[in-house]
């Protein structure tokens, strides 16, 4: 049992050994730092690590309960412990792709850019290329002594262990350039009175640094501690205070003062007040918000400026664009906007289409601008002439004291559209494309590093984005470059649609023109034959009433020639004739009551005819009866007086001569329409004509005339039959010879 | 001697019918009463009579006037137009056929009696 118990102790006692014996658990962080890379790592007056990176590190752990301890060594000595993993972690270090296999790093808590420095008297060096040849100091396993060896940027390298040391070797002329991130640069070179050095260029990109805390590879879970302290010490606005501490201590007290063009809307001006607006003035009003510096803004005529500037009366300028010529005489920061200077003219002047056509033209400037150090180092004229403000030129150019000028575009379009310069026109040239930065004398380096990280805060926040949408709407100056290129292509495509569709319209037009002319004529044209048809269907009705009238007339005559004589044989010629008459006046009658003045309904013709020599002959008192059956048919006048005549011969023949006058008789009326042949048969139950007797050879002119009717006029068939009574048969076809009318 | 013949082209049949007792009645024998042109013509081709009277307006393909020109072809001997029609362009046409008069509608009979006999 006591056995049992000592072995559970010392499982216990050895547990707790090991956890802690287990680096994260340890109460106190090993970490260090390395002597000299103000502000980030020095060395205070009694020999204890000290700095920015330091505190950081130190809040960060505090925040999570943890202690640290720091002790002072080189850089590369303490790379090696970190490695080693004799210490457990390190305040400062820069992060690259070959240091990520040895080393895990938190997020980073800074980025800064690399830069050249050079003497002030030293004026070959521009830029990185021409590092090539030169003598670069650089401190020994830094990330500039990387990025040198990976860009092969010169051959001769001289290392040190720290920077100070590489800037006072080039500071003393035994080296050409040091590599070195801008900040701690400016701040050696104040610490340690180095005025006689200055950078060079624009930062080099390539060289941006994101300093981090690093633990050996694989310590995840100090990693993880490092990461949530530091992420605390952001948001409870640990870290702005620390950071203030150690980056503002140079200026806190000092009042900087930041110059601008006072007449360059909407970029800078003053507004009716004398208070300073616009897109430059917000930006720096939200760096000073950002980096607690106490700015205050002076605005003036732009050459003027430039002056104070030179002069030391103003400490930056908010709104310069970067030329290698001006970059001799200030620093920049990195460009925040990109602004095209295009031509303008007069509208009396032609449009220029390249650069080249500015050649010996009139342009007007603005003095000691950008542009007017560019036409000068291009020698593009001669005949400049130079104003104090974009306002000026503009006022030249409408003027026609000049015929083109050159200004950016955006100040140029607000100040056309304020005072309405009406002869002024943008030529659409662009002609240069500046970086728009913030600039600082020689030696004011450290506020330019202070301007740059402002500027970097405010980009990485989105302010400088809600200020350009303020000022110029939600569009980058580059994107509305390449929407005024869509714009345009798609104008000319609309243009050329547009003519397409105009010269289509015009050809339509025309063409709807004639058509409307033709359909007007053919109008007018139907309406006349309307009108002409109308006047002869009225012609021709009156044309058969009266040839019916005077038939009538005729009938009237003969019956009174036929009332003056009582000599029977002739009453009955007259009679006949007067039957004749009326069967082609019965004809005129029924065509102009009818409503078709070509053809008339032969059924109901032959039925009044019958009706009228039932009257004439007073036989519908007598004892014969005539029957009809009749199919409808329509026929023409040609068809209609022939067949009239017949009917009226053969009826009359039949009542005369077929029955005794006691003997009760039929006549059989028939019309047959089969398929536009017409056969008509007139048959009685009378005694008929005598064997013997030929019917087409008889010497009475009644039969004579139904067979000439019938063979002559209608062109068809006659057929006669004795059965039990005469039967005679007509055929033949409806001819509708309507243009014998 | 041999009796003068006549043709009557006439499309109308009681005009047709008092045409013929009328020349009958003078001592013409009729050599044929037909009431279209393509009729006419080849009656003309097989005998070729000493008048013809002609109506201007007819049935079939040929009116009267086109008859007569082409009975010119085989015939030249007088023809008598009658006709109701009394425009320029008739009168025009029927000039055109040669050895030929007009007698307009409607037609006293005794008038052409004079005529037939001056003519044959």
């Amino acid at each position: 049992m006591y056995k049992l118990f000592k072995l559970h102790l010392i499982i216990l006692i050895l547990l707790i050994a090991t956890v802690y014996s287990n680096d994260y658990c340890k109460k106190v962080i090993k970490s260090a730092s390395e002597p000299d890379y103000p502000p980030f790592c020095i060395v205070d007056s009694l020999g204890n690590a000290g700095g920015f990176a330091i505190e950081i590190l130190t809040a960060t752990l505090k925040h999570m309960n943890k202690e640290v301890d720091f002790k002072v060594e080189p850089w590369h000595l303490i790379q090696n412990e970190l490695k080693e993993s004799q210490l457990d972690v390190l305040p400062l270090v820069a992060r690259t792709l070959e240091r990520d296999k040895i080393f895990d790093f938190t997020a980073p808590y800074m980025t800064l850019h690399g830069s050249i420095i050079i003497r002030n008297s030293e004026d070959r060096i521009k830029n990185v290329l021409d590092l090539k040849t030169k003598k670069i100091a650089v401190m020994k396993n830094d990330i500039a002594h990387e990025y040198i060896l990976k860009h092969e940027i010169s051959e001769s390298i001289e290392l040190f262990d720290t920077f100070k040391d590489a800037l006072v070797s080039l500071s003393e002329g035994r080296n050409d350039a040091v590599i070195i991130q801008q900040l701690l640069a400016f701040q050696l070179i104040y610490d340690n009175n180095l005025y006689n050095l200055r950078s060079v260029g624009p930062p080099i990109e390539e060289l941006y640094i994101d300093f981090c805390f690093a633990v050996p590879e694989g310590n995840h879970k100090l990693l993880s501690i490092l990461n949530e302290g530091l992420l605390a010490i952001k948001t409870k606005g640990i870290y702005s205070r620390i950071y203030s501490k150690w980056f503002n201590k140079i200026i806190h007290d000092r009042k900087i003062i930041i110059g601008g063009d006072a007449f360059c809307a909407p970029f800078e001006y003053l507004d009716e007040n004398g208070v300073p607006q616009g897109y430059n003035v917000d930006i720096t009003k939200a760096i000073a918000k950002a980096t607690n510096m106490n700015l205050e803004l002076v605005l003036g005529p732009w050459s003027e400026i430039r002056q104070k500037l030179e002069n030391n009366e103003i400490d930056a300028i908010q709104g310069m664009f970067y030329s290698e010529e001006r970059d001799r005489i200030v620093n920049f920061t990195h460009p925040h906007t990109i602004i095209n200077h295009s031509v303008y003219r007069n509208k009396k002047y032609p449009k220029l289409k390249s650069i080249e056509d500015l050649n010996r033209k009139s342009i007007a400037v603005v003095n000691r601008d950008i542009i007017h150090d560019w036409i000068m180092e291009k020698k593009i004229s001669d005949d400049l002439i130079k104003a104090v403000s974009i306002e000026g030129v503009l006022s030249a150019l409408n003027a026609g004291d000049a015929e083109y000028a050159i200004i950016n575009e955006k100040s140029a379009e607000f100040e056309i559209k304020k005072h309405k310069f009406k002869n002024v026109t943008n030529c659409n040239l662009i002609v240069h494309r500046s970086d728009y930065c913030y600039s600082t004398t020689h030696g004011e380096e450290l506020l330019l590093q202070y301007l740059q990280l402002g500027l970097n805060i405010i980009k990485n926040n989105g302010v400088l984005d809600s200020i350009h949408t303020k000022w110029f709407g939600k569009e980058s100056s580059e994107t509305i470059v390449v929407w005024k290129r869509i714009v345009y292509v798609l104008l000319v495509i609309l243009f050329i649609i547009f003519s397409i569709l105009f010269v289509l319209r015009s050809f339509s037009k025309k063409l709807k023109k004639e058509v409307e002319s033709k359909t007007y004529d053919l109008k007018k044209s139907e309406e006349k034959y309307r009108r002409l048809y109308k006047e002869k269907e009225i012609l021709l009705k009156e044309l058969y009433h009266r040839t019916k009238n005077n038939m009538q007339v005729i009938q009237s005559l003969l019956t009174m020639k036929a009332l003056s004589t009582n000599n029977h044989k002739v009453n009955e010629m007259f009679k006949e004739i007067e039957s004749k008459i009326s069967a082609m006046s019965l004809v005129h009658q029924k065509l102009y009551q009818n409503n078709s003045l070509s053809h008339l309904d032969l059924v109901e013709y032959i039925e009044d005819l019958i009706i009228y020599i039932k009257k004439s002959y007073n036989y519908e008192l007598s004892n014969i009866k005539i029957k009809t059956n009749l199919q409808s048919v329509n026929v023409t006048i040609d068809t209609a007086i022939p067949c009239g005549l017949i009917i009226n011969e053969l009826v009359i023949n039949a009542v005369k001569y077929a029955f005794k006058d006691s003997e009760d008789g039929i006549i059989d009326i028939l019309l047959k329409n089969e398929s536009g042949e017409l056969c008509l048969s007139i048959s009685d139950s009378g005694c008929g004509i005598p064997e013997n007797v030929d019917p087409r050879n008889t010497k009475t002119l009644g039969l004579q005339s139904v067979i000439t009717l019938v063979e002559h006029q209608l062109d068809g068939l006659f057929i006669y039959e004795n059965r039990g009574g005469s039967s005679f048969k007509i055929c033949f076809k409806e001819t509708n010879e309507i243009n014998r009318l | 001697m041999r009796s003068k013949k006549v043709l009557i082209v006439e499309d109308e049949a009681y005009t047709l019918m008092t045409l013929k007792l009328s020349i009958k009645s003078l001592g013409y024998e009729i050599l044929g009463a037909v009431s279209k042109g393509e009729a006419a013509l080849e009656l003309i081709k097989m005998e070729c009579p000493s008048l013809i009277i002609m109506d201007v307006s007819l049935k079939g393909l040929l009116d009267g006037i086109e008859t007569a020109k082409a009975i010119r072809r085989y015939c030249s001997e007088k023809i008598i137009f009658i006709t109701g029609y009394d425009d320029e362009d008739t009168n025009r046409r029927i000039a055109e056929v040669e050895n030929s008069i007009k007698l307009e509608k409607p037609i006293s009979i005794s008038l052409l009696e004079n005529i037939i006999c001056k003519c044959t």
